[in-house]
Order: C-alpha cells, then sequence, then structure tokens
C-alpha cells in the first residue's frame, strides 16, 4: 500500500466526528497549556493519562489527543512569550527576544499572526516529514537486535543529559535516579520483588502517571506558589492580527528553512525544540540580519524559532513510534501511556498498526489547520486565560491533579506518593537538575534490562556481543561523542574566553 | 543549599542501592543476568558521578529562600493532609479547604478564596464524577445525608 492510499484511510477515520472532537480538544487544550506559564504539554498529557485510562478512551484517540495537546502547546507558548515576555515552555524563549520587544512597540498583533503563521506551516511540513520518514527509518529499524537497543537506549540518556545545557553530570545522575525508581517492583526475569520492602503497592513498580504528574505539575505548584505575586498587567488589546505582504515575503524563506533543520533537529534524541529554536533563531540572525535588528522586534526574529519549534514535535514522534525510544520529556509520556496500553512502539508498529499511525498523520495535519484557525482570529478569546488570577489557577492545577490519580486509582498511597514526587521534583529544579532523564529512564530503564537480558541469553552470558556487529559500533560511537560533547563545549569557551582576554 | 551535601546524600544513596541490590540472589533457576545486575551497575555509576557533583564548583544559584520554604512547606502540608482526609471529609470538602489554603499564601480575600473553592470543587466534582463517570470519595461525614 502506498503513501497516498494509507494517507487517504488515514483522513476517513480522522475526519470521524470522535476523533475530530478529540483532536480539537488536544489542540485547543495543548494552546491553552502551552499559554500558562510552567504548565507545559508534560504536566498536561502527564494529568490526563489516568482519565483517559480510567475512561477506555480507544488508543487511537487517545494519541490524537496527546499529538494535539503536544504540537498545540507549542502554538499556545507563543501568545503568553509574546505578550509578556514570560515563555510557557523553554521552546519560545528565542520567540520572546523579539516577540516581546514587537509587542512592546504595538505590533503584538503582527508578532502573534507571523507566529501562527510560521507554526502552521512549520507543523505541517514537519507532518509531511513524520510521513515520509518514519516509514523508511522503521523498516531500517528492523536490523535492531537487543545489543543495538541497548546501546541505543544508552546513547538517549547521554544525549539528553550532554543537551540539558550546562549540567551534563546533573543530567547524568538524573537519569541515574530515574533508573533506580525504574527497579522499584517485581524483576521481570527472576520474579524478585525489588525494592518493595515488604508493600504491595509497590509489586507492580511506581505508577508513571503518579511520578510523571508528582515530579512535574505538583513541582510547579509549588514553583508558582513561591513567587506569591499574580500576574502582571497583559495588555489585551491586540489590534489586527494579521501580516502584510511584505512582512509575510521577507519571512517566507527563514520559515521554510527553519521548518527542515527544526524537523532534522527534532529527530535526534534529546534535542527537541528548544534547541530546535535557538538554531533557527541563530542561522536566520546569521543570514538575513545586515542591519542588526534582531533582538529589537524583527519579525523574522519571531518566524523563525516558532517554525522550528512546531517542526521539531513532529520529528521528536519518529524515534517514539519507529525505535520505541523517545528523545524528549513529553514523548516519553506519551511512550509510557501506550505501553500501559500495550502498545509496544517500534519497528513493527507502523506494520501492526498501520491505521493507528495514518490516522494520527492526518488528524496532525486537520489539527494544524485547526490551530491556524484557533490562533488567528481567536487569539483575543485567549488572551482572557492569562487574566485567571494565580490563586485560583495553582490550586485548580494541584486538585486536578489529585482528583485525576485519585479518581484513577482510590489510593490514598498514590496521593502521598505524588506529594512525594512533587518535593523531589521542586528540589531538583532548584538544585538544577533535569527533570526530563528522570521520566525518559523510568520509561525506558525496564526496557534496557530487558534488552540487556535478552542480548546475553542469545549469546549465552557472553557480553562481547554488546560490541559484535557494525551498527553497535556505530552505536557506541554516538554514545561517546555525546558524552564528550560537554567536555568540547567547555573546551572551545574557554578558548574563547583565552582569545578575547588577549585581544 | 550545597551541592556537596547533594553529592554526599546521593552517595549514601547509592551505596544502600547496590548493597540492598546485593541480597537479590535468585533460589533455583536463574536468566544470565540476575536480578541484581541492572541495579548494581546503576548504584555503581552514580557514585562517580555523586563524586564529580562534590568536587564541582558550581553552586546551584537559586536555592529558595526560608519564606519561600515556608510558603512550599505548607502547601505540601496542606496536599498530604489532603490525601489523609479525602475520604473522610469528601473530595467537596477538602478540595475547598486547599484552595483556601492556596488562596491565603497568595494573600487573597477569604470570601473571595471560599467563593472559589467552593465552585472550582463543584466543577471539578462534576466533570470527574458527572461527566467523565468517574469515582471521587463523598466523604464518610456525609454519606448518611447524600
Amino acid at each position: 500500500m502506498d503513501v497516498f492510499q494509507s494517507l487517504m484511510q488515514g483522513f476517513s477515520a480522522a475526519l470521524t466526528p470522535t476523533n475530530l472532537l478529540v483532536a480539537f480538544v488536544g489542540v485547543t487544550a495543548g494552546t491553552i497549556i502551552g499559554m500558562l506559564p510552567g504548565i507545559g504539554p508534560i504536566n498536561g498529557i502527564a494529568i490526563l493519562i489516568p482519565i483517559t485510562f480510567a475512561l477506555g478512551i480507544d488508543p487511537t484517540a487517545m494519541l490524537i489527543l496527546f499529538a494535539g495537546i503536544y504540537y498545540g502547546s507549542q502554538y499556545g507558548n507563543s501568545i503568553s512569550t509574546i505578550l509578556l515576555n514570560v515563555p510557557g515552555t523553554p521552546s519560545s524563549v528565542a520567540t520572546a527576544l523579539d516577540g516581546h520587544p514587537m509587542a512592546k512597540a504595538g505590533r503584538a498583533g503582527p508578532a502573534l499572526a507571523i507566529s501562527a503563521i510560521a507554526s502552521f506551516v512549520g507543523g505541517t511540513l514537519s507532518v509531511v516529514g513524520l510521513m515520509l520518514l518514519s516509514p523508511l527509518l522503521a523498516t531500517w529499524a528492523i536490523r535492531f537486535g537487543p545489543a543495538e537497543y541497548f546501546v541505543l537506549i544508552l546513547f538517549t540518556f547521554t544525549m539528553l543529559s550532554a543537551l540539558s545545557g550546562k549540567q551534563f553530570v546533573k543530567g547524568l545522575i538524573a537519569t541515574g535516579i530515574g533508573l533506580m525508581l525504574a527497579c522499584i517492583g517485581i524483576d521481570q526475569g527472576t520474579g524478585i520483588p525489588r525494592y518493595t520492602f515488604g508493600h504491595l503497592a509497590f509489586y507492580d513498580g511506581l505508577d508513571f502517571a503518579v511520578v510523571t504528574i508528582g515530579l512535574f505539575a505538583i513541582s510547579e505548584v509549588f514553583l508558582l506558589i513561591e513567587q506569591t505575586q499574580t500576574v502582571g498587567e497583559v495588555n489585551t488589546k491586540l489590534g489586527r492580527v494579521m501580516v502584510n505582504l511584505k512582512e509575510f515575503t521577507s519571512c517566507w524563506w527563514g520559515i521554510i528553512r527553519s521548518a527542515v533543520s527544526g524537523f532534522m533537529i527534532g529527530v535526534l534524541p534529546g534535542a527537541g525544540a528548544t534547541i530546535a529554536s535557538f538554531i533557527a533563531y541563530a542561522t536566520e540572525q546569521r543570514l538575513v540580519d545586515k542591519h542588526n535588528t534582531f533582538g529589537t522586534g524583527d519579525i523574522r526574529g519571531v518566524a523563525a524559532p516558532e517554525s522550528a519549534n512546531n517542526a521539531a514535535v513532529s520529528g521528536a514522534l519518529i524515534p517514539m513510534l519507529t525505535l520505541g525510544v523517545p528523545g524528549s520529556g513529553t514523548t516519553a509520556v506519551i511512550l509510557g501511556a501506550l505501553l500501559a496500553l500495550n502498545l509496544n512502539p517500534g519497528p513493527l508498529f507502523i506494520q501492526q498498526h498501520g491505521d493507528l499511525f495514518w490516522t494520527l498523520v492526518a488528524s496532525m495535519y486537520i489539527g494544524n489547520v485547526m490551530l491556524l484557525i484557533l490562533n488567528l482570529p481567536l487569539v483575543g478569546l485567549f488572551v482572557k486565560v492569562l487574566l485567571v488570577p494565580r490563586y485560583i489557577l495553582v490550586p485548580m492545577v494541584a486538585m486536578i491533579s489529585y482528583g485525576a490519580i485519585y479518581a484513577a486509582s482510590s489510593s490514598v498511597t498514590d496521593l502521598m506518593l505524588m506529594s512525594g514526587f512533587g518535593l523531589l521534583g521542586y528540589m531538583m529544579r532548584k538544585l538544577e537538575f533535569p527533570l526530563a532523564p528522570v521520566i525518559l529512564a523510568i520509561v525506558l530503564g525496564p526496557m534496557m534490562e530487558v534488552s540487556l537480558r535478552r542480548a546475553l541469553s542469545l549469546s549465552n552470558g557472553d557480553w562481547t556481543v554488546l560490541f559484535s556487529s557494525p551498527l553497535v559500533m556505530v552505536l557506541w560511537g554516538l554514545v561517546a561523542l555525546s558524552a564528550l560533547f560537554p567536555f568540547l563545549r567547555i573546551l572551545r569557551r574557554a578558548r574563547e574566553i583565552n582569545d578575547s582576554e588577549q585581544h | 543549599m550545597s551541592e556537596r551535601i547533594v553529592a554526599v546524600f546521593l552517595l549514601i544513596l547509592s551505596a544502600a542501592f547496590g548493597i540492598q541490590a546485593w541480597t537479590y540472589v535468585p533460589e533455583g533457576f536463574t536468566d544470565v543476568l540476575g536480578a541484581r545486575a541492572f541495579p548494581l551497575t546503576v548504584a555503581l555509576c552514580m557514585v562517580p558521578l555523586a563524586a564529580i557533583l562534590f568536587f564541582e564548583k558550581n553552586a546551584a544559584k537559586a536555592w529558595p529562600s526560608r519564606q519561600a520554604w515556608r510558603v512550599v512547606f505548607i502547601a505540601l502540608a496542606a496536599l498530604v493532609v489532603y490525601g489523609l482526609v479525602i475520604n473522610f471529609l469528601g473530595f467537596f470538602v477538602a478540595t475547598t479547604g486547599i484552595f483556601i489554603v492556596y488562596g491565603t499564601l497568595y494573600r487573597a480575600r477569604l470570601w473571595k478564596t471560599v467563593l472559589v473553592g467552593v465552585l472550582a470543587s463543584l466543577t471539578l466534582y462534576a466533570l470527574f464524577v458527572w461527566v467523565l463517570d468517574m469515582y471521587l470519595p463523598v466523604g464518610q461525614l456525609f454519606e448518611r445525608i447524600f
């Protein structure tokens, strides 16, 4: 079956009233979640996991919903970034550099319009990439044996840590904490309960939703409540939310370039939307900023990062769907939900669940159109959400989280654990430990152990199996490169400082 | 807080984790890896990382002030109490209580926090129980009434 035929079948499924409604709910919720500073797609999806499980929602609809929240949040986060200079998620920090100066200069409308248009183009082009590249990568990924998977997961960990800013060691420690948490429960190979200390509640391991909501949503509640001031003045008068032809043509090639680079960066494990947006911004600045207007309210500085961060979302879905290895915190949460439904993303996923994959692709095309419509004429309505006082918003986030977990499990232990993980997440953030590696390790930890176990079983306990194929050696090379990357960066910075001191 | 304290804590945690892993010896048939190899490896990897953290010079910049800790502690305590009393008081009363506590932390007026708490609790109860058909406790106190 060719791509076009599969896509048409996907559209016929995505255009059913239920899936259309789910896509609409997903992108709308995503826009609002992305817009609210600190909430973010991980929290939104994590809170919805227990609800969707309890309701027995069809896996296709669930994936459409979660993907809608993920890419919808990339649209939404530009709104608070441009109007308040408070990025909803780190991926829109680059947008703030020119978006907020535009708003301050009374050009909030064109800034929001180009952000929506760039997001639409970036999002749509990257879905084309997802559609064409995923089946190819899946065909290639069939060559992956357990040893390759083990090293690939290791590569994902080192890459995510290497790209989590200056704190490479902290990223690895966060991964270690996640792996420790992943060890709790009955060992799949031997049936021995590990780290349960006799408590039956821990025999099945820690509830993924409890850990994720605790680490992300509840810690966010603590961070927000720590700053007990309310939201500042928000100018809800946007004027005409549209760009003129001159503005549009000045951005066009930048949008296309950033979509391509954003998509490619999104595919890399650990890279994600934040790095994609900064690289796109820096590239455009180097290519087109002849009069040093970037950073002072240049519309091209808004278009490029917005196109890139939306494109990165579809890119990030590729390794998750075709290899079963997520490259970011949000895709790790989505993978966790899929695994809980006994859907195992991997090389055979598109072959075995082609209907689900193509419906998702079609729904993403539709979702991007919905978002363009929502974000151009209706942006004024969304802006009103920014006016909700913190004393309503913060306890609301906490109570939706607690209500969702309790309604799904009726377990007070889960509520206590969630509070504990909230405190852990808060302390980790304060100590500048990244949280995404913890979630990634919780999801991939059991998979890593199973892969190692299978590899060793197939080789009768011979550990050299981990170095036996060319593919696995390439992956070890990537592990070494990603582990060396932070040190190379330190060396480069030291050389730059040295050079500047000499001049 | 000094990161050295965190490093020491991580060292102790890794040691305890590794020692506990060592005790997982399967009886009878087992596979090639066993139950302890993976957690033991994780513990062993954590030790040098904690040591690097101990000797690193970068200190976390934004460790909360005593006032911030007080607010966070109250917010956390309220959530713990919420978990303990939800079955007895029920979702509606316990949730309203959280809104009042958090509203007070934000220095909102009491009548506003009570009003918002009641409305939000009702909305969430309606959403979870009536719309989504999930279970939330009415509370042992009110079971006889409702």
